[in-house]
C-alpha cells in the first residue's frame, strides 16, 4: 500500500516538472518572437528575422502536414488500414481542384471540388477494395501500395510531368505585416515582420479543422463510435453499430481531408508528380511520432516535424532531414507507440496473411540443379543485351528481394528498407573504392572495400532492425519506409559524403584473374554465382536452428521468450544476415549501373523491391527471383506490350492482381499448376 | 505456520526453487496481485486453487516475467530474478505452459520441441543444420514420445487437435532440462482419458523437477500435488495439505461454491 501511495504522489510531480519546463520553453519562445534581441543572440541565430520566419514557416508547414496526416491517422485508428495511397489522394485532390478552379474560374470552387471528389474516391476505395479484404491488414496495406503505383502513373499520363501553380484569390494573396519587430533602425524606425497572408490562412484553416475534428470525435455520438472502434472493433459491431457504414464514412472524411489539403497545400507550394510521395512520407513520420490513431498526436507530431524541417533548413541545410529522422528514432526508442499512441495498437498481432505464412520448405532437388544448368547455358543463346540488361539485372534485383523474403517470409517482418541497405553498400563501394566522380574515392583495394561494403550493409540493416523490432506488424512497413525515405533525402542533400544529387559515377567491376568482369557474360556469371550462393545459403540456413527459431518468432514471439530465446536479438540477427545479402546485391548493383545516386534508392525503387517479392511469392526463396525476372522483362519490353511508357500501371496492376488472386505469387501459381498436372496418387482403397 | 506445513516443506529439500516476497501487480487502478509471499521447495509439487480472477495466472506471469510484478521480489533457486527478462529466467531452468495454447503454427511438432530444447543452449542461434543423429533431435523425439505425440511429429502445429495442442504445450515446458515448471490449467479441454494420461505424466516426472499447477479440476489438482495454496482476490488466502484443503469449510464455500455456483 505504501508503494501505491508513493506512486500516485510521484506521477503528477513528474508531470508538473514537464509542464513547468514546457511553460518555461513557451515563455522563452514568446520572448524570442516578440522581444527585442540583444546583439549576441542575433549573431548566434543569423538574426531575428531568419529565426522568427523559420518558426512561422515551420508552424504553417505543420498546419499543412497536420491536415494531410489527420486523414491518414483517422483511417488507421478505426480500421488499422495503413493507407499508403494517402499521398496519391493528396495529389489527385490537388489536380482535380486545379481543373475545377480553372474550369469555374474560381479558386474556392477548386477547393470545394477537390474536397468532395476525394471524399467520393475515399468512400469508393473502402467499398470496392478494402471491404473485400477486411481483417487482412497486410494485404490491405499491400493493396494501397499497388494503388499508389498505378495512381501515380495514371496521374502522370493525364496531367503530365509539368508543375501547376494555383492562382490564389487576391483577397488571400500578398504579404501582411505582423506585430513582430525584427529590428529597430538607428533613426528609430521600427521594422515589422512581413509574412505571406495565404500561409496564415492555411494555418488558421488547419487549426479550425483540427479543433472541429477533435470536437467531432470527442463530443458527438458518431465520434464516440469512432473512438470505440479504435479500442475494440468487435465490441462496436456487437453494440449494433453499422460498422460498415461508419467505415465508409470515415474513409470519405479521410479522402476529403487529403483532397482539401491537396488543393490548399498545392496553392501554397505547387502541384507536381512526386508530391504524393513527399506528403505520404510526411504523414508517416507525423503519425509515427505523434501516435497512430490520435488526432491530438497528429497535431503534436506535425508541429515537431514542421518546425524541425524549417529550422533545419535555415540552420543546418545539408542535415535537415537528419533532424526529422532523429525525432522519429528518439520517439520510437522512448515510446514505440508514439507520443499519444495507444500501446495496444503497437503490440497488435503480426500481420497474418497467406502471402507470408506457411513457408514451403526449400530443399536442394533435381529441379534446382536443372534450373541452375539452364541459367548457366543462357549466354550461349541470348544476346549480350539480354544477358546483361535482363538476366544480370534480374539476378541482382532478385537478390535484394531475397533479403526481403528472408525477413518477411521466415520472420514475418516486411521491411521496405532492403534496397536502402543495398544502396548503402553501393555508396560504400563508391566512397571506399575507386570512382570516376573525382569526389572522395579512397581507392581501397578490392579485397578490402567489397567485404567492407557488405559488412557495412549488414550493420546498417541491424541498426534498422533495432529501430524496427520495437514495434510489430504493419508498423514495420511504415518505419522501414520512413527510414529508407530518410536515407534518400540525406543522400540527396548531403554533399560532403554522398555527393548530393549527382552521386558517384564511373564505378566498374575490376579486371581480375585475367577476366574483364564488366563484360556482359562474365558479369552475368558473377551475378549468377553470388545469387546461387545466397540462395543455397538461405535454403541451408532455413533448416538450421536459427531458421526454425526465426519462424517460431514469426508465429509466436511470446512463446519464444518462454522457451529461452531473446526475440530482439533473434530478429536483429535476421536483419543483419539479410543485410549481408542485400549488401552483396548492392555491390553488384553499383557495378551494373556504373553509378549510384539518390535515385537508385528512391521510394518508388524501394517499393519496386516489395512488388518483386510479392509478385514472385514470399513463401519460398525462389519466389523473389521469379518476381525479379518478370519485373525486369516487363520493364524492358513494356513499350512493345502496351504501346506507351505505362510500365508502372502494368506492374502495379499485376501486383494488385497477385495480392487479390494469388497471395503466394508466381511461386504459388507455378506450384498449383505443377500439382494439377502431376499424376494423381492412387486412390485410397 | 503449522508443524505439518513446516514438515512438508522440509521433506523434499532445504533449497527453495521459488521464493516470492510481497509480490504485487497492478493494472492501472486494479490490484490483480497483492502482497503474495510464497516459498516452494526444489522438487516440490504445489497446486494453486482459486476462482476466476483470483490472480493465479497473473502470479505465473509475474514469476516468468511475461508481465513483471510492480512490487516485491522473486528469487529462483536463491537468485534474485525480479528484473530479469523472460528468457533469462527460462535459461535458469524455469518453464511454463499457457492456459490458452501459445504455439508455433508454422512449425512441425518435432521442430517446435527441437526449437524449445535449443532455446536454453548456446547453439540457439546456430546457422548450422542439425544432422540426422543430432542429440537435441533425439531429446525432442523422446519428449514427443512422453507426451503421446509420436504419431504427429511431422505434422504442422496448426493442424493438431485441441488435445494434441495441449500435449505440445506440456512438451515445450519439458524441453531443455527444466528445474521448475508452472503448469497453467494443463487439463483444460482434455478428455477423461487424456486427463488420466496427464496425471500419469506429472507423476512420472523426475523427482528433482518441481512444479506449481493451476487446475480447476480438483480430482487432478489434489492427486498431483503435495501441498495446496488457495488464492482469492489477488491474495493468498489459505495453505494446507490436499486432504486439509478438501475438507476445509471455508474453501468449500469460497472456491467450490464459486466454481460450481
Amino acid at each position: 500500500m505504501t508503494l501505491a501511495t508513493t506512486h500516485t504522489a510521484q506521477a503528477p510531480s513528474a508531470r508538473q516538472i514537464a509542464t513547468g519546463l514546457g511553460l518555461l520553453a513557451a515563455a522563452i519562445l514568446l520572448w524570442m518572437i516578440f522581444g527585442i534581441w540583444p546583439e549576441w543572440l542575433s549573431a548566434a541565430l543569423q538574426g531575428k528575422k531568419a529565426f522568427v520566419s523559420a518558426i512561422l514557416d515551420g508552424v504553417t508547414l505543420a498546419g499543412l502536414y497536420f491536415l494531410v496526416a489527420s486523414g491518414f491517422t483517422l483511417v488507421f485508428g478505426l480500421m488499422r488500414n495503413v493507407n499508403l495511397a494517402h499521398g496519391s489522394l493528396y495529389l489527385l485532390g490537388a489536380y482535380v481542384g486545379y481543373d475545377f478552379a480553372n474550369w469555374t474560374g474560381n479558386w474556392w470552387f477548386g477547393v470545394l471540388g477537390g474536397t468532395i471528389a476525394l471524399a467520393g474516391v475515399g468512400a469508393l476505395l473502402q467499398i470496392l477494395v478494402f471491404q473485400r479484404l477486411a481483417g487482412d491488414e497486410l494485404r490491405q496495406t499491400l493493396v494501397t501500395i499497388g494503388i499508389s503505383i498505378v495512381a501515380a502513373d495514371l496521374m502522370l499520363a493525364v496531367w503530365g510531368g509539368k508543375t501547376y501553380q494555383f492562382e490564389i484569390p487576391a483577397s488571400l494573396d500578398g504579404a501582411i505585416s505582423l506585430p513582430i519587430v525584427t529590428a529597430i533602425r538607428s533613426n528609430g524606425h521600427v521594422i515589422f515582420l512581413r509574412f505571406p497572408f495565404y500561409r496564415l490562412v492555411v494555418l488558421a484553416a488547419s487549426v479550425i479543422i483540427g479543433v472541429g475534428l477533435w470536437l467531432g470525435l470527442n463530443r458527438t455520438r458518431v465520434g464516440m463510435m469512432i473512438r470505440a472502434g479504435v479500442d475494440d472493433r468487435v465490441m462496436l459491431s456487437a453494440a449494433a453499430v453499422n460498422v460498415r457504414l461508419l467505415f465508409v464514412g470515415v474513409f470519405a472524411i479521410g479522402g476529403a481531408l487529403a483532397g482539401f489539403s491537396g488543393v490548399v497545400g498545392g496553392s501554397a507550394l505547387s502541384v507536381a508528380p512526386g508530391e504524393d510521395v513527399r506528403y505520404l512520407m510526411a504523414s508517416l513520420v507525423v503519425v509515427i511520432v505523434g501516435g497512430m490513431g490520435s488526432i491530438t498526436g497528429a497535431a503534436i507530431g506535425a508541429l515537431l516535424i514542421g518546425l524541425a524541417e524549417q529550422l533545419g533548413l535555415v540552420y543546418f541545410p545539408t542535415y535537415g532531414v537528419v533532424l526529422t529522422f532523429a525525432i522519429m528514432v528518439v520517439t520510437l526508442a522512448l515510446r514505440p507507440q508514439g507520443i499519444l499512441g495507444n500501446a495496444r495498437l503497437r503490440a497488435a498481432d503480426p500481420p497474418r496473411a497467406a502471402s507470408v505464412n506457411d513457408i514451403v520448405t526449400a530443399e536442394f532437388n533435381p529441379a534446382t540443379a536443372a534450373l541452375l544448368f539452364a541459367l548457366i547455358l543462357i549466354p550461349a543463346f541470348a544476346s549480350p543485351f539480354l544477358v546483361y540488361q535482363v538476366c544480370a539485372q534480374a539476378l541482382i534485383l532478385g537478390l535484394i528481394a531475397l533479403s526481403l523474403m528472408i525477413l518477411a517470409g521466415y520472420g514475418g517482418m516486411v521491411s521496405l528498407a532492403q534496397l536502402t541497405v543495398a544502396g548503402v553498400a553501393g555508396y560504400a563501394v563508391a566512397i571506399l573504392g575507386p570512382n570516376g566522380a573525382g569526389v572522395l574515392g579512397l581507392n581501397w583495394p578490392l579485397w578490402l572495400y567489397v567485404p567492407a561494403a557488405i559488412l557495412i550493409a549488414g550493420a546498417v540493416n541491424a541498426v534498422i532492425g533495432v529501430i524496427a523490432v520495437r514495434t510489430a506488424g504493419i508498423y514495420t512497413i511504415m518505419i522501414t519506409l520512413a527510414v529508407g525515405a530518410a536515407f534518400f533525402f540525406l543522400a540527396q542533400q548531403n554533399y560532403s559524403l554522398f555527393n548530393g544529387h549527382s552521386g558517384f559515377r564511373g564505378i566498374a567491376p575490376p579486371d581480375l584473374f585475367g577476366v574483364s568482369w564488366r563484360l556482359p557474360t562474365p558479369f552475368y556469371y558473377l551475378c549468377l554465382g553470388v545469387a546461387a550462393l545466397a540462395y543455397a545459403a538461405v535454403v541451408y540456413a532455413s533448416r538450421s536452428t536459427f531458421g526454425r527459431a526465426l519462424v517460431g518468432t514469426r508465429d509466436n514471439p511470446r512463446r519464444m521468450r518462454a522457451v529461452g530465446y531473446s526475440v530482439t536479438s533473434l530478429r536483429v540477427s535476421a536483419y543483419f544476415l539479410a543485410g549481408l545479402i542485400a549488401g552483396a546485391a548492392g555491390v553488384l548493383l553499383v557495378w551494373f549501373n556504373g553509378r549510384i545516386s539518390p535515385g537508385t534508392v528512391s521510394v518508388s525503387e524501394m517499393i519496386g523491391v516489395l512488388v518483386i517479392s510479392v509478385i514472385g511469392g514470399l513463401r519460398h526463396p525462389i519466389g523473389p527471383f521469379l518476381g525479379a525476372a518478370l519485373y525486369v522483362l516487363l520493364k524492358t519490353f513494356a513499350i512493345d506490350l502496351v504501346g506507351a511508357d505505362r510500365f508502372n500501371t502494368l506492374i502495379g496492376a499485376i501486383f494488385l492482381a497477385v495480392v487479390f488472386v494469388s497471395p503466394d505469387g508466381l511461386f504459388g501459381l507455378w506450384r498449383r499448376a505443377a500439382q494439377a498436372s502431376a499424376p494423381k496418387p492412387l486412390a485410397e482403397p | 505456520m503449522s508443524a505439518n506445513e513446516a514438515a512438508q516443506r522440509l521433506s523434499n529439500s532445504s533449497v527453495y526453487a521459488l521464493e516470492l516476497e510481497a509480490v504485487g501487480r497492478r493494472f492501472g487502478a486494479l490490484e490483480a496481485l497483492a502482497d503474495v509471499t510464497l516459498k516452494v521447495g526444489a522438487g516440490e509439487r504445489r497446486a494453486i486453487l482459486g476462482s476466476n480472477g483470483a490472480g493465479k495466472t497473473t502470479l505465473f506471469n509475474a514469476i516468468t516475467g511475461d508481465f513483471p510484478p510492480t512490487s516485491g521480489r522473486i528469487r529462483f533457486f536463491g537468485e534474485d530474478v525480479t528484473e530479469f527478462p523472460v528468457e533469462e529466467r527460462i535459461r535458469r531452468g524455469l518453464r511454463r505452459t499457457y492456459q490458452v495454447s501459445q504455439l508455433f503454427g508454422g512449425l512441425s511438432v518435432l521442430d517446435s520441441i527441437f526449437v524449445a530444447c535449443r532455446g536454453v543452449s548456446r547453439s540457439r542461434l546456430s546457422l548450422l543444420r542439425p544432422g540426422a543423429r543430432d542429440a537435441t533431435f533425439a531429446q525432442a523425439r523422446n519428449i514427443a514420445h512422453l507426451t503421446h505425440l509420436d504419431d504427429v511429429m511431422e505434422t504442422p502445429v496448426a493442424a493438431l487437435s485441441h488435445g494434441q495442442q495441449r500435449q505440445l504445450e506440456i512438451a515445450l515446458a519439458l524441453s531443455g532440462a527444466p528445474r521448475f515448471i508452472l503448469f497453467d490449467e494443463p487439463a483444460a479441454g482434455l478428455s477423461p482419458t487424456e486427463r488420466r494420461d496427464l496425471v500419469a505424466l506429472l507423476g512420472a516426472l523426475p523427482a528433482h523437477i518441481g512444479y506449481i499447477i493451476i487446475e480447476h479440476d480438483l480430482d487432478v489438482a489434489l492427486r498431483v500435488s503435495t501441498y495446496v495454496t488457495m488464492m482469492h482476490n489477488g491474495r493468498i488466502f489459505k495453505e494446507g495439505l490436499p486432504s486439509e484443503i478438501e475438507e476445509d469449510d471455508e474453501v468449500q464455500a469460497l472456491y467450490l461454491g464459486a466454481a460450481h455456483g
